[in-house]
């Protein structure tokens, strides 16, 4: 199909103003959050369910890639246009739709952000968990194909552990409803293989998610260590001492010195790491668990510990958090940020791992991460403009995944491997593991229409070194056996 | 709603679209029994197979086995589904057992895959609240070694000491304590299966947040066996809890109760598990009107409904919020609350967890299923009692308020023809199908089985599911015809 006749049956499709093809309107789709770049063919900013399942069966017929796209804060690269063809931004897509505080869900399009929707059920005693630091811009839909996390995931788990059901449309141009009106349904899982699928089985028109009651107290802790290791230790005993709470986060001297320097938050000049912990509950449960981390926090040699005694105090202390990305501008004008996980009693080792990594290869690393998680955010400090920086920090940044590899963990936690990390997925999956994922992908999307070129390592076809190793293991068994 | 495939299967580049050439419903040939009774010797050890009467053990659904295979190791299981594809034999993969009326009769069962040798837990790091262990270990082993350590994995489960944590995947049933702690949908962070084609794949891993590939415990999570046979899993855990307290409050009636529920849940409360029961399952459980000071005539008498919370926590938070559900239950339209004692609270919660538990061989008996939400307890209800009514069944129920979801026994005298009350079980799900979609018949005679849509109604994804079935498992052999769609 010829582009001009392409634009012109979108436009059918959409009217004019759903439609961008104008090189230099395009730009903005090149990238998101992370790296890589591509610019899409055109376009589409549908606003119902029924125009994308037109535009679906539209690329189809004309056997153009689709790449969904939220608000493009995604850090892998999963929302790049790597074939070109149609990119289709949800962001029009952003109503609430439904409120249902009886049945505490909520229905919402794919492209309301997600702070918005905490934002409106806030008042009436209820709030969506999974809180990524992009909240205020990041959006449902892309939350749902990233599976994402944030900071309360520790104690109320991730994005997939609050998703009911989801209206999806199949790359076939077939829209169906995944999940049902209760908590569980028959059949296979579809909702949950959506969830984390990076926008490659299909695309979310609408998602039922929980809604989850606020809690009647809520507590914050802020404790000062001169170590990261101490830090890291009091995080693996609190865990240990049976106590999981609603999150908790770490920021090392680097953070919390370019923290300190843009916001003046009180942070002592020769501080190693400052560790947050929250508690949510009943009012009484919560004297008692704060009694107990910070005599852990002290255990572990902390030097100070903060309770915060207001709600002020409380959002003064997530502040500092918060901000954090936004102070590393101090430090350097690029950073790449890592994203990758361990089990919780390998954070020390891990990064002392990372500090090395950071004499190695001559580069500052910042470290503000989900510690409670045991999932990492180490922050390669460099600029663009120093010779072959780029390439370093990429080197750098799978040095780092190979040791979360080496300490059993996994290269990505939260952001998702997109085009990022398709590479190192071989390094945790074997050929037949990519299989079957591969197996799975081809059951919603044979054509390989959606999101093309993602998650999958690019060196080897998995079809192919299925196929044989298949051939080769049933040959030696059933000859080995005579059949 | 049976047999018919979808008609865009027939599309090319459809795996779905081949003709199923799986295991027929004529049993194996001795010969070729014979012959993967000996393959299988040879791979695992002669006293790995049975083949004698030794199989009537893992009779289901009228169905006995003409193998048994023990496997020792994950491999010798993907060498067993090799060996299974290459002749066509079907599979029925096998734990503790307690589940095996779940579904249809498959459409042949020649080789039965008994796991329980692969019992073992491979790692356990408590500072890490996680654990990985191989699928055949049974709940009860698996939470003996975890309380060594004060941690539990946070699911009821009916049957510990049977049941088998690739069991439980393959099910994916859960208590209400599914309110507090979810079900292992949650719980479950890595899995390891073994395929026809003879391989075992990985997928998630050993840490408790991970968007590294494609989320492949969905996959065999409530997928009866179909898709895989679960092998190994990894699970975060949970600490155990200081302290469990119960409080009931009784109703005169199913409504209120059901309110009250509403409300609780609304409040900043924390329950584990919210429970409605009927009458029927209120008097099962020995629960009756305490005699007051006003010398109410209904003393002794079993209430119309009776709520049940769980609070599980801190010695002072259990307390506080007993006392609490206590209080506010008078506002509520409760007759009377009861906080309940440890012996006490365990008879109610150990009765309602044997409640839905599924039947092994029941006689003119079925349990169901209806997950529809909170707001919709109410009207299933009451629905359910009417229909019953209507073809002549007895009805008890209880509804996990919490989660949405009402339990419901059905059943006749055991001297009725099992053909009168296969009609009765098929007038009902009919119509709670027709009502509100989400009914499954967890567990029912086999006889009752065959024109029962015992899955409720077709999901809408049902020609992806199909295509998943197709791809993972091309020759039908696993569990066939069990699962929804009779895949």
């Amino acid at each position: 199909m010829e582009r001009a006749q392409l634009v012109t049956r979108l436009q059918q499709i959409l009217g004019p103003d759903g439609v961008i093809h104008r090189p230099d309107e395009l730009t903005i789709y090149e990238y998101d959050g992370a790296f890589d770049t591509h610019e899409p063919s055109v376009v589409v900013l549908p606003t119902r369910t029924e125009q994308v399942a037109e535009i679906v069966r539209l690329a189809n017929e004309a056997d153009l890639p689709i790449t969904p796209r939220g608000a493009g804060t995604g850090l892998s690269g999963g929302a790049i246009a790597k074939r070109g063809g149609i990119q289709i931004a949800l962001t029009r897509m952003n109503r609430i739709l439904e409120l249902d505080y009886r049945n505490r869900r909520a229905v919402v399009e794919p492209g309301v952000i997600n702070l918005d929707l905490s934002t409106a059920t806030t008042p009436h005693g209820y709030y969506y968990v999974p809180d990524p630091s992009s909240q205020k811009a990041c959006t449902i839909g892309g939350n749902v194909a990233e599976n994402s996390g944030g900071p309360h995931c520790l104690a109320y788990g991730v994005t997939t552990n609050h998703v009911l059901a989801l209206e999806v449309v199949l790359p076939s141009g077939d829209v169906i409803w995944t999940g049902g009106p209760g908590l569980d349904t028959a059949g296979y899982d579809l909702t949950g293989l959506i969830v984390g699928s990076e926008g490659t089985l299909g695309i979310v028109t609408k998602a039922v998610v929980r809604l989850t009651r606020l809690p009647e107290a809520v507590r914050v802790l802020l404790a000062q260590y001169d170590t990261v290791l101490d830090a890291s230790n009091t995080v693996s005993a609190v865990i240990g001492s049976g106590i999981v709470p609603a999150a908790m986060e770490m920021m090392d001297r680097l953070v919390c010195q370019a923290v300190e320097e843009a916001y003046h938050v009180g942070f002592p000049a020769d501080v190693g790491a400052v560790l947050l912990v929250e508690v949510d509950g009943l009012d009484e449960g919560l004297s008692y668990q704060m009694d107990r981390i910070e005599a852990i926090c002290r255990a572990n040699h902390a030097r100070s510990v903060r309770i915060a005694a207001t709600v002020e105090e409380r959002a003064a202390l997530w502040n500092a958090r918060k901000m954090a990305f936004g102070a590393m501008g101090r430090l350097a004008p690029s950073y790449y940020m890592q994203d990758g996980v361990v089990p919780r009693t390998k954070l020390p080792a891990t990064l002392a791992r990372v500090e090395e990594v950071s004499r190695e290869y001559d580069l500052r690393i910042a470290n503000v991460f989900h510690a409670g998680d045991g999932n990492l955010h180490p922050l390669i400090l460099f600029d663009r403009r120093d010779q072959g920086a780029v390439e370093r920090v990429l080197r750098a940044g799978v040095e780092i995944l190979q040791t979360c590899i080496d300490m059993g963990g996994t290269i990505s936690g939260e952001h998702g491997i997109g085009l990022e990390k398709k590479e190192q997925m071989s390094l945790i999956f074997t050929a037949d593991d990519l299989a079957a994922m591969a197996r799975l992908k081809a059951s919603f999307n044979p054509r390989d229409l959606f999101n093309p070129d993602k998650i999958f390592p690019s060196r080897v076809s998995c079809a192919e070194v299925r196929e044989v190793r298949q051939d080769g293991r049933h040959a030696t068994l059933l000859e080995q056996f005579g059949h | 709603m049976l047999g018919a495939n979808d008609p865009k299967a027939d599309e090319s580049g459809s795996a779905a679209a081949e003709p199923p050439p799986g295991p027929a419903a004529e049993p194996l040939s001795p010969g070729a029994i014979a012959e993967l009774q000996a393959v299988l010797a040879d791979v695992a050890g002669p006293d790995s197979v049975m083949a004698d009467e030794r199989c009537r053990a893992y009779r289901a659904d009228d169905l006995t086995p003409a193998l048994v295979f023990t496997p020792g190791t994950p491999d010798d299981v993907a060498a067993a589904l090799l060996l299974a594809d290459g002749v066509g034999a079907a599979v029925v993969p096998w734990g503790g057992g307690t589940a095996m009326v779940l579904g249809y009769p498959p459409r042949a069962a020649d080789l039965v895959l008994d796991l329980r040798r692969l019992g073992r837990v491979l790692a356990y790091e408590p500072a890490d609240l996680t654990v990985s262990v191989q699928a055949g270990i049974s709940f009860a082993a698996l939470d003996g070694v975890l309380a060594a350590s004060g941690q539990r994995l946070a699911l009821d489960c009916p049957h510990p000491e049977a049941a088998t944590l690739g069991g439980l995947v393959a099910t994916n049933l859960a208590g209400p304590r599914r309110l507090r702690y979810g079900t292992l949908r949650d719980a479950l962070i890595g899995i390891r299966a073994a395929h026809p084609d003879g391989t075992l794949t990985r997928g998630g891993g050993m840490v408790v947040k991970n968007v590294s590939g494609y989320d492949m415990m969905k996959l065999y999570l409530g997928s009866l066996g179909t898709l895989g046979v679960v092998v190994e899993l990894n699970l975060k855990l949970a600490p155990r809890p200081p302290a469990d307290g119960t409080a009931l409050l009784y109703f005169p009636a199913l409504e209120p109760a059901l309110a009250a529920a509403d409300n609780l849940l609304a409040s900043q409360l924390l329950p584990c598990a919210v429970v409605v029961l009927d009458a029927g399952v209120a008097a099962g459980l020995g629960l009756r009107l305490a005699p007051d000071a006003a010398g109410s005539p209904s003393a002794g008498a079993v209430p119309g409904a009776v709520l049940a919370a769980r609070f599980e926590g801190l010695q002072a938070t259990t307390e506080r919020q007993v006392r609490e559900l206590g209080d506010r239950g008078r506002d509520w339209g409760a007759l009377q609350g009861q906080a309940l004692g440890p012996r006490l609270a365990s008879a109610v919660w150990d009765g309602l967890l044997a409640f839905q538990a599924l039947d092994t061989a029941p006689v003119n008996s079925a349990l169901l299923k209806l997950s529809v939400g909170p707001g919709d307890l109410a009207a299933v209800m009451a629905g359910a009692i009417q229909v019953s009514e209507q073809v002549d069944l007895g009805c008890l129920q209880f509804a996990d308020a919490g989660s949405g979801i009402v339990y419901l026994r059905v059943g006749q005298p055991e001297d009725r023809p099992a053909g009168v009350f296969a009609w009765a079980l098929w007038a009902l799900q009919m119509e709670l199908v027709r009502r509100w979609g989400q009914s499954v018949v967890l567990s029912c005679p086999t006889e009752a089985k065959q024109n029962l849509p015992l899955w409720g109604r077709e999901p809408a994804g049902l020609p992806v599911m199909r295509e998943l079935k197709a791809r993972f498992d091309p020759r039908g052999i696993l569990n066939p015809g069990r699962f929804v769609g009779r895949m």
